[in-house]
This record gives structure tokens, C-alpha cells and sequence, in this order.
């Protein structure tokens, strides 16, 4: 038994708050304790603690009920002392009131709140981001998205890398959350990933030519390797590599057991190396330095193809046709001049060119100097829209030189552009964006309450992994360390880029797939052609995914729907005749051309959600996505023994005579089954006017298990108490009632909200994130707004700025 | 037996027909000779497709009655009582059945199952290796990805000392995966062999196998060797990458004392990485004193199939013998020449009445080839004089199960084994397994993979379970073989099968 006596002494302010309440003593044994008994007894109905649908309910109330509620009858066993330690467990003091219950009310709800009232309420702007993460592993998703921004896809899809990355467990959960720890497996996996990629990378080094320059990875030159090296590293890293640092990486290639290793098996060794690393494996956020990046030139340089040419206000002099040169002079700068007194251990330039007629890329080399130092060979062509060319400047002499000496370096700091390519006539150009000093030992901004500031690179990253699942594009990076990712229309704008490519496209597909709760059922199994009434199986599971993806894409992307649309539209997109079928359409032999369905309403109509390709749908599987997916009500994870014990009742029916609707409710007719079931059946009966197939139908066919008709039901799809919420309809008629009342469901629309930010930040949210939630709600419930917004408004908002304190 | 006596394996090594140079015990380390003197475990796995029919695979149905069976075990399983019963082969004068008539003379080795259910449903042939739950019912997720293909058991054996107690050979010898490039319907994956993240080459030809694979240790069979491999690129950049991790925790990094030990971890993981990768080196002893294999450039097209597959078995059986694998699996499809109607797939899929025929040609076609197999098996000599097959096992299962034309599911699945592994294995029954709780519950497949590693002396096989969250679903990872049960109401007995592993 326990107790908790002898707690007394525990007693301080905080928790006399929680004695107010009933909830006697709070220690953290305590809690521990009553977290597991929740975990015994409770989190099968209520789910895991942290996101309990009971959470923050007074001891009061949990006593009521295990008095008065059936379903709950079986705790009486436990003892008032253990019941108090559960509503301790369920009432923490040591948390602020949490965002997702700013106003805790009905105990249906899932996401508490009043009625038809938000559910989220911006409690504390002032913790705006302090929920991101300042250390976040990398998912498999995450590491194949930024080796295809970095490398490309194609060498993604050579059959030995697909195979590596088949091989990488898969580490997000149904929450859209990461694992946080990574397992044996995970770390094999992806060290026989690098060194395949790596080997690929090396036969054909066009995957890196923009690392390269003009280098091979069989040149026996250092300097080839060091500015390969630095490239990469701050490409992979997204950040700088430290002089110390890349000396280790140089050294370490060619010294002790590596000792006699070729030309090319030390860069292998260095790629590895920068793959395996803790930057690439993990986003690590350190939190903005001052002075970490000095913009000195600014100015745009461009020269178009051998005419004529425009120049900035940069000191520019042309040494003949093809070459210039920029450089600084110490008539700009004052003596006092910070630049000339900091130290600093990069020179980035940042370039870029775009091609001329025919598009004919012009190629240039870029050097720089600090005369009487002769040039650097760091130079490269380009092929691309972007360039960023990182300088090591721990080349130089800043270090130990007198300000002296730095201003007479100053005085002849040069970068060389010399451009080769397209003629005069085919034009192409060549853009100097910025030259920028780096410092990576600047003094740390102190760290003001419990969120941090990130730094430019960090909020880079912070953008292209929630929205395009990987590490920053060129584009995104030229931003950052242009320094313009500080106001929330700037990173609106770079985030609405990144939804918008390929990779932000994949990347919503995705969410609604999980959204949706898709499962890849396969073709169909078990089902004769008379059940089948002409629809061909062959490839019919793709079809309707594929449909799905078309809806989602043109709900999203093209109509800019809102969240009502969604889950009502009409329309279809069906890629062959079967498809057609299912939505009751005709078949004009247009591949995924706009229809509209009679019958087929939003996104939970659509055939990949209602599909089970065998002799029944599920219901239940359709009510437990709805209730789970849509509305966040969590569901405990049923007890397979009850399960097998309802089956083996189930064995001796007949149940070829039986409709659906009458074997599910037979199954979870007993009181244990009901405690879960009263919460899923009605939603997943409202759609028995679907058949396995995802087809509209007003009878119920059942066949037995040779494929012959067995017996006909007339479809009943009332669901009767779906306990959406407070104030809508408790009971509804078919599909399309069920589908109005969850379009106009605020808590619908608040689930929504929090998987946005959930699958973005790859994390659970909690009472940091209220104004973010509070935000994306927001434009969710806007009727004149869309998903499409809210999707951004997720990653645009104020939050993205910040990480919580390293603690 | 003295440890310094010259065994029955060196005896034949040295005086086989091939130039031989005479292996002398006393120049080989003390542990050599321990290990070769005792037969190694040798294991075949063989997956055919399209299910069978009960009537065609099984004796009669009264042989296998409950009522007419012995109760050999009990074993209380969660919710009931897991029964065995057993009833010996040999009371079985003709014919074993239609499909395995062919292979009754080898009933005394043979063990026949009834009960047995692997989790999934449709083609998932994967699962006979690997008793790992198919992901859904296709061969991709959402992202084009293969579903759970967990380490196949030719893979775990072929990477433990205890099959390969001289030294394990490199991938290719230690599991020679023979293979139809077909598996998934959708992909290219070409095999469900997997191991610790990397699928395993498989061979499409006797010519490949015998030009990539045996021909060089054949060649230059005769002493012992030692090849020393360079060290690995990936152990190399695992030994520099450690400083970057160091690197990152340092105060520099304000990084906080949490995410510090996730670093610590994740070090740990590649660290374990590193010194699996940095094994010692592998001695490969090939010897002359085997029976030459047959070097055949004989492929699949046509009406060399059946030739293919029987040329296969010699190959498999000429490198159990030489010594250079104990290990080994393969697809067996049937071939046109059966004189079936109907593709072997299209027959399947008829229903019960008109099924059986169809699908028997194929069906005996394929036991014509395990049959070949296992006269090769018997007639080739183990080290220690005994025949190959009395310290092997084969495996023969299907992708799916008893009488399941058109549902493609594996309730109920056919599994044979010939062989005992040198008697840790029983053998001569047909064994049928019953569950307290109703009909419909079998016995886990799981259980058949872990009683073949645990009788080959494999026993530290990896059991990973993933709860995904909220706890709702346990799932096949890796090999998982003991953990991977819980969809269909099949029971895990909690290790090897009770009576049919002897131990």
C-alpha cells in the first residue's frame, strides 16, 4: 500500500497550492509514483502521460468518476492514496498551465476548451521559441533530404544507395516526433551509407565539382584538399569550421594508421569524416555571437559576358578583358575602424552566375590575397545558380600582427574575379554578392530568460528543416550570412520558397498521408471479381494514393483551401477507370484532370483513406484515424488478449449474414471494449456508406470466403454520439454529415494546428509553443484563410528565431 | 579423441584426388585444431512460393488427427496451453504425400509441421528467412522505401563463430544466397537476405556463382591462408570522427549537459560500430581433398531451369564439403517443363475442387529439386565420416499457407525440415501444434528460425523490438525473431520449439 505519509516535510508554497486542491503533498518520488500508476491503470483510455486527455483533472473529479463510471469500475481496486498520487502525476506543479489546456473544460474533448471557442491562447509571448530544440537529432528523412540538396537526387537513386537508405530504421513516430536516440542499427546504417555514397561521390566527382573547383581528388595538393574540405564542412555543417578543426581533418587524412593512403582515399576519409560528424548527425544550435559575421562588401559585381559591365561602389578595377579586381583600401575604413581590430578566421565570398544564350554557364576563378601574400589557388568554375566560396583566414597573419600590419593588409585585401566562358554574344553573368568576415570566437549574446537567440546560419536551418525536411539550400544560406533572415516577411518569404519545391511539395504529401493515417494495404487480397464488380485490383492501391497526393496537392497548392474545403470538396482527381469508378465519376481518359464527385466529400472521403482492398472496411480503422488524427483524442493501445477472446466469441457467429456495422458492434459490445469504442464506432459507422473499396453504396453485399454473395444489408451509417465537441451535432447521418461536422469542429481545427507544428519541429509541443499554436489556430479558423497559410505561418512567426536555454 | 590426433576432415583434405599440399596439425594453431575436428552445422534454406494444398503436402488427414497423434510437450503460452503432438513418419508405408512422395526416402531426417503461422499476409517471402511481419501488405512504405525485412537466418548463422569455428569467410562464402531476382513486386530489391543494414548480394546463375564466388578459393584450395584485410575506410574515419565529438561537447559549443550525454551515446553507438568493423583479420582455409564441383555455365533461361537449380545444390553441396561455406539459401521457383497448365501462379489461385491438380506439377517439381538436394547432402562425407546431411539442416518453407487460394495469407503455413544437426534437431514426425485457446491459434514461425540458430550453437542472435509510440504496436526489426508475434493470434513459446529443438 501506499502512502504518503511522512511527506510533510516536502511542503512549500508551490505545492500549498496543489493541498488546495486536494491533491495533498508533491515531491518528484511522488510524482514518479503516480506516474506509474497512471501508466497502469489509466493511459490504456487516456494515453501516455504527457499528452493524457485527463490531464490537469482534480483529484475531485477522478474519485467521481471511478465512483460513478462504469468503464472505470475496475479502479475502485486502487486506494485513496494511490488515487491522489495519480492526480498528482496528472496535476504537476512544477509546469505553467499548459497550452494545450488554456481553459480546461469538457472531459471529452481531447484538446479541452470551450465549445466552439479556440483552443490554444498565446499565454507568454515573451517564450516565443523557447520550445525548439537547441539539439536535435537528424531523422532518416532529414539526412536523405539534405544529402539530394547537397549532392543531387541522382546519385540518391543508384541502387546501391537505395539500399543504404532502406537500410536506416525509420525513427519518426505516428506523432510525427523523432526518436531521440539513435540505436546501433541507426549508426551502422548510416556509416555504410557515407562510405557507399562516398565511393560514388568519388567516382564520379561532378557530384562535388562545386567543392572541388578546379581540383581532382587525385591531386596530391593540400591546398586542394583544405579548400574541399572547408567548402564542404560549412555546406554539410552549416557552419564554420574552425582553423583547429580543419587542421585535424587535413592532418588526420594523411598521418598515423592513414599514413600511404592515396590521394583519393584521403578525401573519402575527410567526406566521411564531415558525414559521421556530430553537425551533420545532429542540428546543433550554439546560439548568436556578436560580430560573427561582418558584411564588408556588399556591393553587387557583375559583369556580363565580355561587354559591358556594371559596377558597385566597391572599389573595382578591370586588369584587362577577363579579369577583375575588388579590394578594399584603408581610405575606407577609419583607423578606429572595427574590421581592422577584430580577428577573424573566414572570408566568405558569395557569387553567383547565370547562364548566357544557349544556357552557356560562364566559368571564373576567384583568388584572394593579402598582399605580399602571393594568391591563393581557391578558385573554382561554376555550374550552378550559387556559389559561396569560404576562404580559410587562418592563412593569414591576423592573429599575432600588429593593427599596423592589418591596416597595410587591409590596404591591398584583394579578390580577383576572372571570368571565362561564354562570349560576348551569348552574354552570361557573373554576381558578387558579399564579402563577409567571419569570426567564430566572438563573445556570446548572454542568453536573456529561457530562450536563446540564434544566430543567422541557425535560422536557416531552423526554416529548411521544418519545411523542406532537410539542411539549407544555397539560397537559404546566402541569406543567412547576407544577414537577412531577421524579420518574419523575409523568412515567410524563404520558407514559402522552400513549401513550394519539390521537396516542401514531398514533404506536405507526406504530413497529410500521415494526417490522413494512409496505410499501403495493398492490392486487394481475398476478394473475388464479384465483389470486385469490374474495378481492375491490379495497381488499384497506387491509384488511389496517388489520387490522394493529387487532391492534397491541389487543395494546398493551387485552390489555397481552407480547412472547411478540405475536408469538404467535391472534387476528384482519378488517374485511370477504376479510380473513376470509385468516385462515382466518369472516365474521360484524362489522368488526374479535375472531376467532381456526387458522392465524395474532402479529404476523409477520399478512396486511400477508406480502402481495406478485402471483403470488409474497417470502421473501427476509420473511427480510431478520425478520432486519433483529427480530433487528438489520444486512444490506449488495446490488450491483445481481450481482442482474441472478442474473436474466438466471434468465431462461432455467422457471420456471412452478418453486416459490418452488426459484427463490429457485436465485437465491442462488452463493457471493457466500450470504455474505447463509444469514442470510435459512431465516427467509423458514419462511414459505412463506403464500401472496402472506398465506393459509395446504400447496400451492404457480404460475401463468404469462396467470393460468393453471402447475404445484403441495408447500409445504416448513423454514427450516434460522435463526440466531436461541445455544441455541434452528436449524432449525424452518413459520410456527409459526418464530414460537416468535422469541418466545422474548432477542435478539428486546433488538431491540426498542433500536428502542423508537430511534424515541422519533429517534436511534441508543450506550453512554450501557446503562441505559436495560438497563430497557426488562428489561420485555421479564418475562414477566408488557408492550409497553405497555416503551413507557413508555422514556420514564419517569431518563434523560428529562438531555441530554449541549453539546459 | 587426442587433440594433436590428425581428424577425419585433415584425413581427406590430404588425400583427396586434387594436388594437395599435406596439412600438418602440429603447424596449425591449437584452436584450428580444436575447431575442425568436430562437423560444423551446415544450413539451407529454401522458399518456394504460392502456398499448398494440404491435400497434396500433408499425409492424409487422419495421420495428423489429433486424436491419432502422441502428445509429446506441453508449454503454457499467455492465455492457454500450446500442446505438441507428434506421430513418427515411419508408419507411413508408401508415399509420404503427392508432393512429397519424391523425398520419403529421406522420411527418418524429415520433420513435417502442422500449426505453424508466420504474421502477414500476400507473397511475403522475405518472412520465411526472417519471420519478420511484412510492412502492410506491399513491398514499399510511404516514402518507396522496402518494408521490415529483418535479418534472415542464413545471415545470423553465417556470422557466427559457431558455424564457422575456424574463422568466419568473407560475405559472399559465408552465405551463398542463390536467388530469382524477384521478390517484391513493386522494387528492385532482389533478396530479403539483410544484415546489419546491408542486403546481401544474391547469385542469378551456377556460372556467377562459380566464376564470382567459388572458383577462386576451389583454385587455390591446398593449406591454409591467411588474408589480411586492409583496414576498413569506415573504421578509419570512425577513429578520426571521435575528435569531432569531443569538439562538440566542449564549453565552446554551449551545448547543455543533456544533449552532451545524446553526443556520449551516439559516440557509444559508433563506437561499437568501429570495433565490429575492426574485427581481426579472417583466415580462409580452403582444402584440394574435396570433390571437385561441377563448373557449369548453364543459366536460367528456358529449359535449363530444372538443370540450373540441380547444379546449384551440387555447387552448394561441393562448398559444404570443401569447407568453404556452411551456409547457404535460395528461391526455388517451378519451371514450365512440369507439364502443369497455367503458370504456377495462375494455378494457385484456383479454388479448392480444381486447385489441387493444377498445382501439383509444380508443386512435385519443386520437391524433385529439394529432393536432389538432399541426396547430395547424404551422400557427401563430413569430416568425421558421417554423412553432410546428418549435421545439416534444410529448410523448406513457402510464402504462404495451407489452402489459401486468392486470400494469400500465411495462417497455417507450410514448413518442412530435413536433417537434424547432427541430432539437436528431432527428426522422423510429422509435428502438429494446438493451441488451448481455439482453432484459429497457431504457433509462431518465430520459434522454428530460433530452434535452428540454438541447435547450430547460435544463441547471441539480436532481438530488438521497436514500441512505436504510444505503445501500440510491437513490430518486427532486425532479426527479432523471438519478439516478433502479436497481430494474429499466434503464440510465442518463449524460445525454441519444445521437443523438436533437443538441444
Amino acid at each position: 500500500m501506499l502512502t504518503l505519509s511522512g511527506c510533510n516535510g516536502f511542503r512549500n508554497s508551490q505545492n500549498e497550492n496543489l493541498s488546495s486542491k486536494g491533491l495533498g503533498d508533491s515531491s518528484s518520488a511522488l510524482t514518479e509514483q503516480g506516474t506509474k500508476l497512471y501508466s497502469a491503470h489509466c493511459s490504456v483510455c487516456h494515453g501516455a502521460l504527457d499528452i493524457s486527455s485527463v490531464r490537469g483533472k482534480s483529484l475531485e473529479l477522478i474519485q467521481s468518476n471511478i465512483s460513478n463510471n462504469p468503464a472505470m469500475s475496475a479502479l475502485k481496486k486502487l486506494s485513496e492514496s494511490e488515487v491522489k498520487l495519480i492526480a498528482l502525476a496528472l496535476n504537476p506543479t512544477n509546469q505553467p498551465s499548459t497550452v494545450d489546456n488554456p481553459t480546461p473544460s469538457t472531459v471529452q474533448d481531447g484538446i479541452p476548451g470551450a465549445g466552439s471557442g479556440p483552443r490554444f491562447a498565446c499565454l507568454n509571448s515573451s517564450a516565443r521559441g523557447g520550445a525548439n530544440r537547441p539539439f536535435v537529432r537528424m531523422s532518416r528523412e532529414a539526412i536523405v533530404a539534405s544529402l539530394s540538396t547537397v549532392f543531387g537526387d541522382s546519385i540518391l537513386g543508384l541502387n546501391s544507395l537505395k539500399n543504404r537508405i532502406a537500410g536506416i530504421p525509420e525513427d519518426r513516430q505516428v506523432d510525427g516526433s523523432i526518436l531521440p536516440t539513435a540505436t546501433y542499427e541507426h549508426a551502422l546504417a548510416y556509416v555504410n551509407l557515407y562510405n557507399d555514397l562516398s565511393d560514388e561521390i568519388l567516382k564520379n566527382q561532378n557530384y562535388m565539382r562545386k567543392y572541388l573547383g578546379d581540383c581532382s581528388v587525385e591531386q596530391p595538393d593540400e591546398s586542394c584538399l583544405r579548400g574541399f574540405v572547408d567548402k564542404m564542412s560549412f555546406k554539410l555543417h552549416r557552419k564554420f569550421l574552425t582553423a583547429d578543426r580543419l587542421n585535424d581533418i587535413v592532418n588526420r587524412v594523411s598521418t598515423g594508421e592513414n599514413a600511404g593512403l592515396s590521394s583519393g582515399e584521403r578525401f573519402k576519409l575527410a567526406l566521411m569524416r564531415l558525414l559521421i560528424g556530430p553537425d551533420f548527425q545532429f542540428a546543433i544550435a550554439e546560439g548568436e555571437r556578436n560580430n560573427d559575421q561582418t558584411v564588408i562588401g556588399s556591393t553587387q559585381m557583375t559583369r556580363v559576358g565580355n561587354g559591358a559591365e556594371q559596377k558597385g561602389n566597391s572599389q573595382l578595377e578591370i586588369l584587362n578583358g577577363n579579369e577583375w579586381l575588388i579590394y578594399r583600401d584603408n581610405s575606407n575604413f577609419a583607423s578606429s575602424d572595427p574590421a581592422l581590430t577584430r580577428t577573424f578566421e573566414k572570408i566568405v565570398v558569395v557569387a553567383s552566375a547565370t547562364p548566357g544564350s544557349g544556357g552557356v554557364y560562364p566559368s571564373f576563378r576567384l583568388d584572394w590575397n593579402f598582399v605580399p601574400h602571393v594568391d591563393r589557388p581557391d578558385m573554382t568554375r561554376v555550374n550552378g545558380a550559387h556559389q559561396i566560396f569560404v576562404f580559410d583566414g587562418s592563412f593569414g597573419y591576423m592573429t599575432d600582427s600588429t593593427d599596423q600590419t592589418r591596416a597595410e593588409l587591409y590596404n591591398k585585401f584583394q579578390i580577383g574575379l576572372s571570368m571565362r566562358g561564354p562570349s560576348a554574344a551569348q552574354g552570361g553573368k557573373v554576381t558578387i554578392h558579399s564579402v563577409i568576415l567571419v569570426d567564430l570566437d566572438g563573445p556570446r549574446i548572454e542568453v536573456v530568460g529561457e530562450r536563446m537567440k540564434l544566430s543567422q546560419l541557425e535560422v536557416a536551418d531552423q526554416i529548411a528543416l521544418r519545411v523542406s525536411g532537410g539542411i539549407p539550400d544555397d539560397s537559404l544560406l546566402i541569406a543567412a550570412l547576407n544577414g537577412e533572415l531577421t524579420s518574419s516577411a523575409r523568412v515567410r518569404s524563404e520558407a514559402q520558397r522552400l513549401l513550394e519545391s519539390p521537396l516542401g511539395r514531398s514533404g506536405t504529401k507526406n504530413f497529410f498521408r500521415d494526417y490522413a493515417r494512409l496505410k499501403n494495404t495493398g492490392e486487394p487480397v481475398g476478394v473475388s471479381s464479384q465483389q470486385l464488380e469490374g474495378l481492375d485490383p491490379s495497381g488499384l492501391d497506387k491509384a488511389i494514393v496517388d489520387e490522394f497526393d493529387t487532391y492534397v496537392d491541389h487543395q494546398i497548392y493551387q485552390a489555397k483551401a481552407g480547412f472547411a474545403t478540405l475536408l469538404t470538396s467535391p472534387k476528384a482527381f482519378p488517374s485511370n477507370a477504376s479510380v473513376a469508378s470509385i468516385y462515382g465519376v466518369p472516365w474521360d481518359g484524362k489522368a488526374s484532370s479535375v472531376k467532381t464527385s456526387p458522392t465524395h466529400k474532402g479529404l476523409f472521403n477520399r478512396a486511400a483513406f477508406l480502402y481495406s482492398g478485402r471483403k470488409r472496411g474497417s470502421p473501427i480503422l476509420r473511427g480510431v484515424a478520425l478520432r486519433t488524427n483529427v480530433l487528438c483524442d489520444p486512444l490506449g493501445t488495446p490488450d491483445a488478449s481481450i481482442i482474441n477472446s472478442r474473436n474466438d466469441d466471434l468465431a462461432g457467429k455467422p457471420l456471412h449474414l452478418m453486416s459490418t456495422r452488426d459484427v463490429v458492434t457485436t465485437q465491442t459490445s462488452s463493457q471493457v471494449c466500450q470504455a474505447c469504442h463509444v469514442s470510435i464506432n459512431p465516427l467509423g459507422f458514419a462511414l459505412e456508406d463506403f464500401d472496402s473499396f472506398g465506393r459509395f453504396r446504400t447496400v451492404e453485399k457480404v460475401f463468404d470466403e469462396n467470393g460468393n454473395l453471402a447475404s445484403q444489408h441495408a447500409v445504416d451509417a448513423r454514427g450516434t454520439g460522435i463526440r466531436v465537441e461541445s455544441g455541434l451535432p452528436e449524432d449525424v447521418d452518413g459520410h456527409d454529415q459526418l464530414v460537416q461536422v468535422l469541418s466545422q469542429s474548432a477542435k478539428a481545427k486546433a488538431c491540426l494546428a498542433r500536428r502542423i507544428v508537430q511534424s515541422q519541429s519533429g517534436r511534441l509541443t508543450n506550453a512554450k509553443d501557446s503562441c505559436l499554436l495560438a497563430d497557426v489556430e488562428s489561420v485555421l479558423r479564418n475562414d477566408s484563410s488557408s492550409v497553405y497559410e497555416a503551413l507557413l505561418r508555422s514556420v514564419s512567426g517569431e518563434d523560428i528565431f529562438y531555441v530554449g536555454k541549453p539546459q | 579423441m587426442k587433440s594433436n590426433q590428425v581428424n577425419r576432415r585433415q584425413f581427406l583434405r590430404g588425400a583427396g584426388t586434387w594436388l594437395a599440399l599435406p596439412l600438418l596439425p602440429s603447424l596449425l594453431p591449437r584452436s584450428t585444431w580444436a575447431a575442425i575436428v568436430k562437423p560444423e552445422p551446415h544450413f539451407v534454406g529454401i522458399l518456394s512460393m504460392n502456398g499448398q494444398w494440404k491435400s497434396n503436402f500433408l499425409p492424409t488427414a487422419s495421420f495428423y488427427d489429433p486424436s491419432n497423434m502422441s502428445v509429446r510437450a506441453t508449454k503454457s503460452v499467455p492465455g492457454g496451453t500450446i500442446t505438441v503432438r507428434g506421430r513418427s513418419l515411419n508408419e507411413i508405408s508408401g508415399n509420404l504425400s503427392p508432393v512429397l512422395g519424391a523425398l520419403t526416402p529421406h522420411k527418418s531426417k524429415m520433420t513435417l509441421f502442422h500449426g505453424i503461422t508466420i504474421d502477414g499476409s500476400s507473397h511475403n517471402s522475405a518472412c520465411v528467412m526472417t519471420a519478420s511481419m511484412q510492412r502492410d501488405n506491399d513491398c514499399t512504405d510511404k516514402n518507396g522505401l522496402p518494408p521490415y525485412w529483418g535479418t534472415s537466418v542464413d545471415q545470423v548463422l553465417s556470422r557466427s563463430s559457431a558455424v564457422y569455428p575456424n574463422g568466419i569467410p568473407a560475405r559472399n562464402l559465408a552465405s551463398l544466397v542463390l536467388a530469382d531476382p524477384y521478390i517484391c513486386r513493386s522494387i528492385e530489391y532482389p533478396y530479403m537476405s539483410w544484415y546489419q543494414g546491408q542486403f546481401v548480394p544474391h547469385v542469378t546463375s551456377p556460372a556467377a556463382l562459380w566464376n564470382n564466388i567459388l572458383k577462386g578459393p576451389f583454385a587455390s584450395a591446398g593449406g591454409s591462408t591467411t588474408t589480411t584485410q586492409a583496414k576498413d575506410a569506415r573504421v578509419r574515419a570512425l577513429n578520426a570522427v571521435f575528435a569531432d565529438y569531443q569538439d562538440a561537447k566542449s564549453p565552446r559549443r554551449n551545448i547543455s549537459s543533456a544533449d552532451s550525454q545524446r553526443l556520449e551515446s551516439f559516440m557509444g553507438r559508433l563506437n561499437e560500430v568501429a570495433k565490429e568493423l575492426d574485427k581481426a583479420p579472417v583466415t580462409v582455409t580452403v582444402s584440394r581433398s574435396c570433390s571437385a564441383p561441377p563448373q557449369s555455365t548453364i543459366d536460367s533461361s528456358g529449359a535449363n531451369y530444372r538443370a540450373m537449380w540441380d547444379t546449384y545444390s551440387k555447387l552448394v553441396v561441393a562448398s559444404f564439403q570443401c569447407g568453404l561455406s556452411n551456409v547457404a539459401a535460395m528461391r526455388l521457383d517451378a519451371a514450365a517443363d512440369s507439364g502443369a497448365q497455367g503458370t504456377f501462379h495462375e494455378t494457385s489461385h484456383l479454388p479448392k475442387g480444381s486447385g489441387e491438380g493444377a498445382t501439383l506439377p509444380y508443386q512435385q517439381w519443386i520437391a524433385q529439386r529439394v529432393k536432389l538436394l538432399a541426396d547430395e547432402l547424404q551422400n557427401a562425407k563430413d569430416v568425421d565420416g558421417s554423412s553432410l546431411l546428418d549435421n545439416s539442416v534444410v529448410l523448406w518453407g513457402n510464402e504462404l499457407g495451407y489452402d489459401t487460394p486468392g486470400d494469400h495469407t500465411l495462417f497455417d503455413t507450410p514448413v518442412l525440415t530435413i536433417g537434424n544437426l547432427g541430432g539437436r534437431l528431432r527428426s522422423g514426425e510429422m509435428l502438429s501444434f494446438h493451441s488451448s485457446m481455439g482453432a484459429n491459434h497457431k504457433l509462431t514461425y518465430n520459434s522454428v528460425l530460433e530452434s535452428i540458430m540454438q541447435a547450430a550453437g547460435v544463441t547471441d542472435y539480436p532481438t530488438q523490438v521497436i514500441q512505436t509510440y504510444g505503445g501500440t504496436q510491437v513490430r518486427g526489426f532486425g532479426q527479432d525473431v523471438s519478439k516478433n508475434y502479436g497481430y494474429l493470434p499466434c503464440h510465442y513459446v518463449g524460445g525454441p520449439l519444445p521437443y523438436w529443438f533437443v538441444g
